[in-house]
């Protein structure tokens, strides 16, 4: 899988998710004994995804990157995540439709999209009015905004 | 008097008619006096049955100039009667003196009604026929007259020859129907003649409804095209307006004596698009839609549509036939959309920019936070810092590129037309990996064109995008740029940028409507206005746009050539706002 070697790259260890005493921000679910909240990111660039999966991983998150709404889909049947935080205009399949096939098995995993493109408004709009709807953040999002939101009740 | 019904050469009947009023009516002992006009001279001595010359010997005829005996009693065209008497009179009475045969009488032929009716002076002959009367109730004599019925020509004419007839002892109204010897054989050609006057009188009554009937048509037509929606004039050969409607005066201001009878150049704003129409109408081509401007009363400027052709006879110009429609609304509206598509596509660009902004600046956010983190570990520190080093360039270099498309240049410069598409690639960098499209450039770096920068880069931006939209799965997209001349007119330096795509490529029935505007075929995020766009400012920059394309899957694909002139005739491309 064209994933698996650039998440690689960026997990050098299955430490980096031990870490999380080191991080600034103080969660106090994360001292309690609950299981760690299972997250998948997507993005195509890959960067980002990475980026924010490492980040995720020092917060007490068991996040990891994939780069296209497929993998998502894959990932997520094989992992049965929490929460899903996907980009939405990604070549092939959307973030979007990526999130709704993701719906049908997982009805519980919440979704976070984000995005910094002017399409996904008519995207999103699109979506709701076939009777879904998606948490959204604008990008670029700060670190402290997506570990808050993922933190935070769902608002859905 | 006789009715000559032939009309012909008049000295004919009347030189019979002397012959006959001497033979017949006086007999041959009679003296004749004769008032001759001139041109009667030669029949006159020819054709009569005595000789002249031997009769005026004997004293027994007797010549005077018509003409000249007219103008002696004649007073302000009017026959005055004392002088006639005196004239005339005089005349008749020495006939009658010297007379040597004092039982024969007097038979005066004049020919004086016939001048002055030929003068058209109808009133002033009938004047003087009552003046022989009156003399002939003082002198004895007997007068003859002859009229040619070509005189009485239509029916204006039929209460004058009744008041000619009235004047007259005698009418006798044609020399084939006196020359019919039985009264049965007269009687059946009054019946034919009956027959023709009804029949006449028929037709001529058809002919005055059908006439009245035209009249009425051409009133209503007249009406029709001086009301007409489009202008309407005629220009003769030599550029003379001969007829306008009131159409196309309400349309630019002018009175009809302002316009009609001047030379149609006068009202044209450009000289030399006036010369060309004249030019080819000369060569009685036909114009459709041509385009100018007219110049109105008040000095403001219409926009107009001309269609015009030649109406000719027999290869000959009589004039032309042109129809002029005011099309200055529809070119406001045109620079209205031209701009808000221009302001749409640059919205468009910024939506994408903003993209291309937002992802690196998105890893920009991440990778500090990670460095921070990671500080106690600073050759991973460093790792994440060289990389948010990196996607700072990346959003500079972005930043600046994106100053090429907003710059308010409104002066033409020369432009590296190679540079100018590499840095439109590096602005859809990210779109074409994504895409997986294969950038394949074939690049005369001497390649230059002469244009409004702004322009030129969104002429190349909306066909680089279009190429881009067209492979949603992949392929190749093809640069090509080298100098060249224009293909219709040789001599015209400048470059030609190809750039084409292995996309599904344009169907046929697509292709003839592509540079329309609110053409799209992307129901989505198309507004149609694009390649109109692009269309309009190659033309604002005197180049040309051509597509191939290829709908055969497997082998499908598009290229848009587009011709560039550069040091061209700048001077005139200002910016489209302005």
């Amino acid at each position: 899988m064209r994933f698996a070697s650039i998440v690689n790259l960026y997990h050098d260890s299955s430490d980096d998710a031990k870490s999380v005493s080191a991080s600034p921000i103080e969660d106090p679910d994360s001292r309690s004994t609950r299981k760690r909240k299972r997250v998948i990111i997507v993005d195509d660039d890959a960067l980002i995804a990475e980026s924010l999966a490492d980040i995720l991983n020092g917060e007490g998150f068991e996040a990891t990157a994939v780069f296209s709404g497929q993998d998502a889909i894959d990932w997520a049947r094989k992992t049965k995540p929490d929460v899903v935080v996907s980009d939405v205009v990604m070549p092939e399949m959307t973030g979007i439709e990526a999130a709704k096939l993701i719906r049908e098995f997982l009805p519980a995993c919440r979704v976070i999209l984000f995005s910094g493109q002017a399409l996904t408004n008519d995207l999103l709009a699109e979506a709701r009015a076939q009777g879904y709807t998606f948490e959204m953040l604008g990008k670029p999002v700060s670190p402290y905004t997506l570990i808050e939101a993922l933190r935070s009740k769902s608002k859905q | 008097m006789i009715i000559d019904p032939r009309g012909g050469p008049r000295g004919r009947a009347y030189v019979r008619d002397v012959d006959r009023g001497w033979q017949e009516g006086e007999g041959t002992g009679g003296l004749l006096l004769r008032l001759r006009s001139v041109d009667d001279e030669q029949e006159n001595d020819a054709n009569c049955g005595v000789d002249p010359a031997v009769a005026t010997r004997q004293g027994r005829l007797l010549v005077l100039d018509a003409a000249e005996t007219l103008a002696k009693f004649m007073v302000d065209g009017w026959p005055d009667s004392e002088r006639f008497h005196q004239v005339v009179g005089s005349v008749v009475a020495q006939c009658q003196l010297s007379g040597r045969t004092n039982q024969s009488k007097l038979a005066a032929f004049g020919e004086m009604v016939a001048l002055l009716w030929a003068e058209g002076k109808p009133e002033a002959a009938i004047r003087l026929e009552k003046l022989w009367n009156e003399l002939a109730r003082v002198h004895s004599f007997h007068l003859h007259c002859a009229y040619p019925i070509s005189y009485f020509r239509d029916e204006r004419h039929a209460e004058l020859i009744e008041k000619v007839c009235a004047e007259h002892s005698h009418v006798i109204p044609d020399e084939s129907y006196t020359s019919l010897p039985g009264e049965d054989e007269r009687l059946r050609t009054v019946a034919l003649l009956q027959q023709k006057a009804q029949a006449l009188a028929n037709e001529v009554a058809e002919r005055k409804k059908a006439q009245y009937e035209l009249q009425l048509r051409e009133a209503e037509l007249t009406d029709f095209l001086e009301n007409a929606m489009v202008g309407l004039h005629w220009v003769a050969e030599n550029g003379t307006i001969l007829w306008a409607n009131k159409t196309e005066l309400l349309m630019l201001g002018y009175e009809r004596e302002e316009y009609v009878g001047h030379h149609i150049a006068e009202f044209h704003a450009d000289q030399e698009v006036i010369g060309e129409i004249l030019r080819r109408l000369a060569c009685h081509e036909e114009l459709r839609g041509s385009e100018s401007t007219l110049r109105c009363k008040d000095g403001s400027l219409r926009h107009v549509q001309i269609h015009s052709n030649v109406f000719s006879q027999n290869g000959k110009f009589i004039h032309t036939r042109c129809f002029t429609i005011d099309v200055t609304e529809r070119k406001k509206l045109e620079k209205t959309l031209m701009l808000s598509e221009k302001l749409a596509s640059v919205g468009r660009l910024a939506a994408s920019i903003a993209h291309e902004i937002n992802n690196p600046l998105e890893a920009i956010t991440n990778l500090p936070f990670l460095a921070k983190r990671d500080l106690a570990d600073p050759a991973k520190a460093a790792r994440h810092l060289r990389l948010a080093t990196h996607e700072l360039e990346r959003v500079s270099h972005i930043s600046r590129q994106t100053l090429g498309f907003c710059r308010d240049n409104s002066s033409p410069v020369d432009i590296d037309v190679c540079k100018m598409l590499d840095e439109l690639l590096f602005m859809y960098g990210r779109k074409l990996d994504v895409r997986k499209i294969h950038v394949e450039k074939r690049y005369d770096e001497t390649a230059r064109v002469t244009g409004l920068e702004s322009e030129i880069r969104q002429v190349f931006s909306n066909l680089i995008a279009n190429a881009i939209d067209a492979m949603p799965s992949g392929g190749r997209l093809i640069l090509k740029a080298a100098p060249s001349r224009e293909w219709n007119n040789v001599g015209l330096p400048g470059a030609r940028v190809t750039i084409g795509d292995t996309g599904a490529g344009i169907p046929s029935e697509n292709r003839k409507n592509l540079f329309d505007a609110f053409y799209s075929t992307k129901k989505d995020v198309g507004t149609g206005l694009g390649l109109w766009l692009v269309h309009g400012m190659i033309s604002k920059h005197k180049g040309m746009i051509h597509v191939r394309s290829k709908a055969v899957p497997g082998a499908s694909g598009t290229a848009f050539s587009v011709f560039l002139p550069c040091n061209s005739n700048t001077h005139t491309i200002t910016s489209s706002e302005s």
